[in-house]
């Protein structure tokens, strides 16, 4: 407690007198995106962080994808089965076998191809770290135009642990030569579910 | 005595091809920052709701402490005050003690960097492994990170494949980048599993929530994070922002400045421990409250780290990080450094043309060249240089304020160069045409050519 006491004393005596913040107007800024246009700009940023992104238009073309694409694969569908993590007891050893996990995205940011996750819909925070493979799912109407939008959704949300995502793990460390895979999925897969492929209706 | 900043860069130059390489990459990766800069219209903007948010912030900074304390306290984080590095590292220990742990992974963290974490923890018997694939490469060969962003951007393939030859038994010389990252893969998998405690540094953290962010694109801090049973995360004070919505700014500044990424593959948000699980934060000042009320250089608590103010210098290009003999190198290490240490770290503040380029590109509108012209004055005030050099500024003072004196010994210099250039050329008496060319002197002054030609 001392140092913290001391360390506080030191900034208060320290500080500059007081500059007021004025309130952040996102809205007054230029902003090149073309709302319209949110999700094929979105497609574009995402393939860039180097996510490969399909559009699939109803549940069934979606669960025809799933079953396809991961085939006799170690695979976690949260997309269907929500509670899937706390049926599975899973140490980490276990959770460094999966090699494809589906998850749901809260929404998707256009100016960048990254998608917002929280631990809803990640079950397991390591999960989408973890995996080899990951694919998010996201729909067409939940994309934002940018970053302000997007903390304008977060606000309020409570949970414990909440990530942005763009593109798979990477790391260019070695002579500045892009690898995909550092550490975590080697690949990311965004499906967009347009119009009718989240509720049919 | 220490190695100064120009013997080490000598160091550095020996090697003419590497130079060239550091100076070519950096000055790509400078490009892409650009090119990702120019597709946000309102880039000059976002730089400055940056800087004046991180303005106030410091002006409030007390509060804003307070308040994350409360909010991250309410969480169920740990909260620890450092004063200084050797209160970092005790907090840090004690807690891996407490855990009855002896090996943690760390993600990358600059703080700990400056503050000797590794160090003391390898003293006491605890095994610390860097999960950042530079950091990874540098802590192998036993070496610091010569960069904040690019740990060991001062290495080429082939001796990253030696070093892993070495010490991860890969192929001997097998240097293709994709077979090296995925042999690090596994190595550090490994360690990822069996580990019981994980560090990571702070990117941001937020009054209003209780909450900090970790950025990173491998997603190591996350692997280690989620992973362990306890996440301990250290912060220096000066990364506070006041709310959420505030990291809308600085989540699109940072990693398109850095690498001219749209943003880092991962931007993680930790509120909470999860169940079964415990977080620390260590709060550290370590300077920054002394740095704080220096008027002059204050506005450097305002960095985000994002290296772009490396990229860009023409110096730290063409010397390497490691010349720089501190954690933070660059432009901005010579500005935080003379603040932990001015005796050892006075020549920093030379090691810069003072071209601007650095204030330029910095996402938060730091006027970096001022500050390190300031220090220069702080450290000549307090005769902080060699014999040398003040016996020379002396002369130069001299010369440049005699308008009569000046033309003389100009066109005594004139003189020389043309008859007599081994008087100059002599590196040993001159350093500044070490790795240059003799100019070709001139006939005349261009005050000469003016009083003949001016009046055309
Ligand atoms: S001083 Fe500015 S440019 Fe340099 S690392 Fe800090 S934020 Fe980036």
């Amino acid at each position: 407690m001392k140092a913290r006491s001391i360390i506080l004393d030191k900034v208060r005596n320290s500080k500059p007198s007081f500059i007021p913040l004025d309130d952040i107007k996102y809205s007054s800024m230029v902003c090149r995106t073309d709302r319209n246009n949110w999700w094929s700009q979105f497609r574009a940023l995402a393939e860039t962080v180097g996510a490969s992104v399909i559009r699939l238009d109803s549940q069934h073309d979606f669960q025809q994808f799933i079953d396809e694409y991961c085939e006799g694969q170690a695979i976690v569908n949260l997309y269907h089965h929500p509670d899937a993590p706390t049926l599975m007891p899973l140490d980490n050893t276990d959770l460094a076998l999966i090699q494809s996990a589906v998850m749901p995205a809260a929404f998707a940011v256009a100016e960048n191809g990254a998608l917002w996750l929280s631990e809803k819909q990640m079950g397991i925070r390591v999960l989408p770290f973890i995996c080899e493979q990951l694919v998010l799912v996201v729909n067409e109407r939940e994309i934002v135009a940018n970053m302000h939008e997007a903390y304008e959704r977060i606000t309020g949300d409570l949970e414990g642990f909440g990530v942005f995502i763009a593109g798979p793990s990477k790391t260019a460390d070695i002579e500045q030569s892009l690898v995909i895979g550092a550490h975590g999925p080697k690949s990311l897969t965004v499906v967009i579910l347009g119009n009718g492929g989240s509720d049919p209706a | 005595m220490k190695k100064k900043h120009a013997e080490l860069a000598e160091v550095f130059n020996a090697d003419e091809s590497m130079t060239d390489w550091h100076d070519e990459t950096l000055w790509w990766i400078r490009q892409k920052r650009d090119r990702s800069a120019h597709n946000i219209p309102e880039w000059e903007q976002l730089r400055q709701w940056a800087s004046d948010i991180k303005a106030h912030t410091l002006s409030n900074l007390d509060y804003y402490l307070e308040e994350f304390e409360r909010n991250a306290i309410a969480n169920g984080i740990k909260v620890h005050w450092a004063r200084d590095a050797a209160e970092h590292n005790a907090i840090i220990a004690g807690i891996i003690r407490e855990n009855g742990v002896s090996r943690v992974v760390k993600s990358k963290s600059m703080l700990t960097e400056e503050c000797h974490l590794n160090d003391h923890l390898k003293d006491l018997g605890i095994e610390v492994v860097d999960t950042d694939l530079g950091e990874r490469i540098v802590q192998l060969r036993d070496e610091p990170p010569s960069h904040i962003v690019l740990p060991a951007i001062h290495l080429k393939k082939e001796e990253v494949s030696k070093t892993f030859h070495q010490k991860l038994g890969t192929e001997l010389g097998n240097h293709d980048p994709v077979y090296l990252t995925s042999a690090a893969r596994d190595h550090l998998r490994e360690r990822f599993i069996e580990a019981e405690l994980a560090i990571t540094g702070v990117n941001f953290a937020v009054a209003n929530t209780g909450e900090f962010v970790v950025c990173t694109n491998e997603g190591n801090a996350d692997m280690g994070a989620h992973l362990a049973k306890v996440h301990i995360a250290a912060m220096g004070i000066e990364k506070l922002i006041p709310s959420q919505k505030h990291l809308g700014v600085f989540t699109r500044l940072l990693a398109r400045s850095a690498t001219g990424q749209p943003i880092t593959a991962y931007t993680s948000h930790f509120r909470t421990p999860a169940r079964g699980r415990a977080i620390h934060i260590v709060l550290v000042d370590n300077g920054r409250s002394r740095l704080l009320g220096q008027e002059d250089f204050r506005n450097s608590l305002k960095c985000i780290r994002c290296g772009a103010c490396f990229n860009t210098c023409p110096v730290y290009r063409r010397s390497g990080g490691h010349s720089y003999h501190t954690a933070i190198a660059g432009p901005i290490g010579s500005i935080l450094s003379p603040n932990l240490d001015l005796k050892a770290n006075a020549d920093l503040p030379f090691a810069s043309t003072l071209c601007g380029s650095c204030s330029n590109v910095c996402p938060v509108k730091i006027n970096i060249h001022e500050q390190l012209w300031k220090w220069r004055q702080v450290i000549a005030d307090k005769k902080q240089f060699g014999l040398f050099k003040r016996l020379s500024m002396r002369v130069t003072a001299t010369v440049l304020s005699s308008p009569f004196v000046y033309r003389i010994t100009g066109r005594m210099a004139r003189w020389v160069l043309r008859n007599w250039p081994a008087m100059i050329n002599r590196k040993s008496i001159n350093p500044w045409y070490k790795q240059r060319e003799m100019p070709e002197a001139p006939k005349e002054s261009f005050r000469e050519w003016y009083v003949k030609n001016g009046q055309l």
